[in-house]
């Protein structure tokens, strides 16, 4: 498996086929003596930003921690959660019941106040 | 049968959906000023599109995803982050240039101030896009677009002469202010070659679940398509070289540009301009808008679609309504349409090698295309298209300062 | 010493020759933006005149051709030397002729009086010349 290729920025959908975001990081393992073992991956503003610079990552971070909704965030999946690498990744998550889902549930409640919403 | 009655409809609405602000601003400046002299920027224009387009539609087809997430998922946000700030500023802008179109054709019609007309065309996008889906959207879009074709019927009621026209699609240098001819012939390629219309497609494709079974209709939709599309844009142009050239009326204002419609619609003139021109800013506007959200529920890997029900994509349905406000705020400031368009499509060949690359990888990555990845001629269009485009580039902005 | 003084003579010529070309260029744009505005005014009252549009569309188009004139002289203006040439200060002079005919169309066509409108349009002070 080609890690960048396979995994980083591929689309994440959970057990149930739900869309909940992409892997916006990779997380490594350094161990004394052993090479790096891939921990998991994370999906989040603030991790993507940190890519493009630490400095947006950060401000992204604050700006969660400003508006409440920081709790769990950025999402970690371990790599043993990991049900397949294919078109994309699947985990055995679902996504209702992640932090990924905290924006999402939040405008939902506003969306679903306007008629027509469904 | 149902791939037939796709391609018609896809044709039809490719045609009704070509024009928008961008398009009639630079054809009607360019034939008040040049004559048919810029017949072959149009032409080479719309063919750069409709390769582009098919390339869009391919991709998403074998891929079954957005040129948005492609990019994405090849690239990496590094490279992704700056085109994409690129197109969400330029999309902003002329969207707030497509409302204020809108805008100033109600405006023609009541001869009420355009800036008052703006959040109730803001508000219409909005309800568009809440209450339908895709399919009514595009081909709702295409089919009352059809009204632009008085463009075409214009250009053909002055009976241009032939021979005139075919040797504007021949390349040639001007009499008079190179600079500014220079300058035209760059907007229209950013007027037609706009990166919103390549992800709306490719998103449209996945929406509408193309297949690889249909590439064929993909195809014959944006190159046919394109071509007619094109047609309507020659006729702003040829109809603005007959009656306000001679004049010697450069366009300045939307106002300016009814006028030539006069001599061959009399009292039908500025109703049918303005219908044209609103039912054209109107559909662009509303493809531009729920392009941003697109573009972004793509990139973030949020849930997206137009078929959706809006609660079950609230992150989409809300970045497309702040992407609205924003740009209604920058309308009704005040800014002349005109001048935004003009500043949006400079803005746009500035990016266009950022937004042309991609494809050179992603048309040749079997792992997106499969077997269908481009031949020879496709490969070299597409180098040719982003070393022209990188010189194009750097030339735009000192083009805009001398001859905007 | 005679061909420094001779160099220098010819890098001030070409200096004060640039100058006068960029002049030349700015008032030609000018001048063809005017003209191209007293065209616009003429088309908008023979168009309104004929018949061919409303009263309504030919005030909005009055009124922002009277915009445009404006901005055309503000930007005139915007450069001093430009004036202080004799064909600036003409086209200066046209411009206000202009926005004070530009007025008076908007007056016959809202009070209907097509001749009056007629008379109005002979005195366009700036249009392009015939031999275009």
């Amino acid at each position: 498996m080609d890690l960048v290729r396979d995994v980083l920025d591929k689309k994440v959908s959970d057990r149930n086929g739900r869309d909940m975001g992409r892997a916006d990081s990779i997380v490594l393992e350094i161990r004394e003596g052993a090479p790096p073992r891939v921990a998991g991956i994370e999906i989040g503003p603030a991790v993507l930003g940190h890519r493009v610079r630490p400095v947006v990552g950060r401000w992204i971070a604050g700006l969660e921690h400003a508006l409440g909704i920081d709790q769990g965030r950025p999402l970690r999946i371990a790599f043993g959660e990991i049900l397949d690498v294919g078109d994309h990744v699947k985990v055995d998550r679902a996504f209702g019941e992640t932090a990924a889902a905290t924006v999402e549930q939040g405008l939902r409640r506003w969306v679903s106040s306007i008629p027509g919403a469904s | 049968m149902s791939a037939i009655v796709d391609l018609i409809l896809g044709v039809v609405t490719s045609i009704g959906g070509f024009v928008e602000v961008g398009s009639i601003s630079t054809a009607a400046q360019a034939g008040s000023e040049f004559g048919f002299q810029l017949l072959w920027a149009i032409a080479a224009a719309g063919l750069m599109l409709a390769m582009l387009v098919e390339m869009s539609g391919r991709l998403a087809a074998v891929s079954r995803r957005s040129l948005a997430a492609s990019v994405r998922e090849r690239f990496g946000i590094h490279f992704q982050a700056v085109p994409l700030t690129a197109e969400l500023l330029i999309d902003l802008l002329l969207l707030a240039a497509e409302i204020g179109g809108a805008a100033i054709a109600i405006k023609l019609l009541t001869g009420i101030g355009f800036q008052w007309w703006i959040l109730p065309i803001g508000l219409c996008i909005w309800l568009v896009l809440w209450t339908c889906g895709f399919a009514a959207i595009e081909h709702g879009i295409g089919l009352f677009g059809l009204v632009t074709l008085s463009f075409v019927l214009a250009a053909w009621r002055l009976h241009p002469s032939p021979l005139d026209l075919g040797a504007g699609f021949v390349p040639s240098l001007p009499g008079h202010d190179a600079v500014r001819y220079a300058f035209l012939a760059v907007s229209i390629l950013g007027a037609t070659v706009s990166p919103y219309l390549l992800n709306f497609y490719s998103s449209g494709a996945v929406e509408e679940e193309m297949s690889e079974k249909e590439l064929w209709v993909n195809r014959t939709t944006a190159y046919l398509g394109t071509a007619f599309g094109s047609v309507v844009s020659m006729g702003v142009l040829v109809t603005s070289a007959m009656v306000l050239q001679p004049r010697q009326i450069v366009v300045d204002s939307y106002e300016q540009a009814a006028l030539m419609f006069v001599p061959a619609f009399g009292r039908w003139a500025i109703t049918l301009f303005a219908l044209a021109l609103g039912i054209g800013c109107f559909g662009a506007a509303v493809e531009l808008t729920i392009n941003a959200g697109y573009v972004a529920a793509q990139v973030f890997g949020w849930s997206w679609g137009a078929n959706k029900p809006r609660r079950d994509a609230a992150r989409f349905t809300t970045a497309f309504t702040l992407v609205l406000l924003m740009s209604l705020a920058i309308a009704v400031i005040g800014f002349d349409p005109l001048r935004l368009t003009m500043i949006s499509v400079a803005l746009t060949v500035v990016v266009m090698p950022l937004l042309v690359l991609p494809f050179l990888v992603l048309m040749n990555d079997p792992k997106y295309v499969k077997d269908h990845t481009s031949g020879a001629i496709g490969n070299g269009f597409l180098a040719v298209l982003t070393i022209v485009g990188a010189l194009l580039a750097i030339a735009v902005i000192p083009l805009e300062i001398m001859g905007g | 010493m005679r061909a420094r003084f001779s160099s220098l003579v010819s890098a001030t010529l070409i200096v004060a020759l640039a100058g006068c070309s960029r002049q030349d260029e700015r008032l030609r744009q000018h001048r063809k933006h005017f003209e191209s505005l007293g065209a616009t005014t003429a088309a908008i009252g023979e168009a309104w005149l004929a018949g061919s549009v409303s009263g309504t569309y030919t005030l909005t188009a009055l009124d922002q051709t009277f915009r445009l004139v404006e901005q055309e002289q503000t930007a005139l203006a915007s450069k001093p030397n430009t004036l202080i040439d004799p064909r600036g200060a003409a086209l200066s002079q046209a411009a206000e002729k202009l926005l004070r005919l530009l007025a008076r169309l908007t007056e016959d066509v809202r009070s209907g009086d097509a001749g009056a409108l007629r008379g109005h349009l002979a005195e366009i002070p700036i249009k392009p010349s015939e031999s275009h």
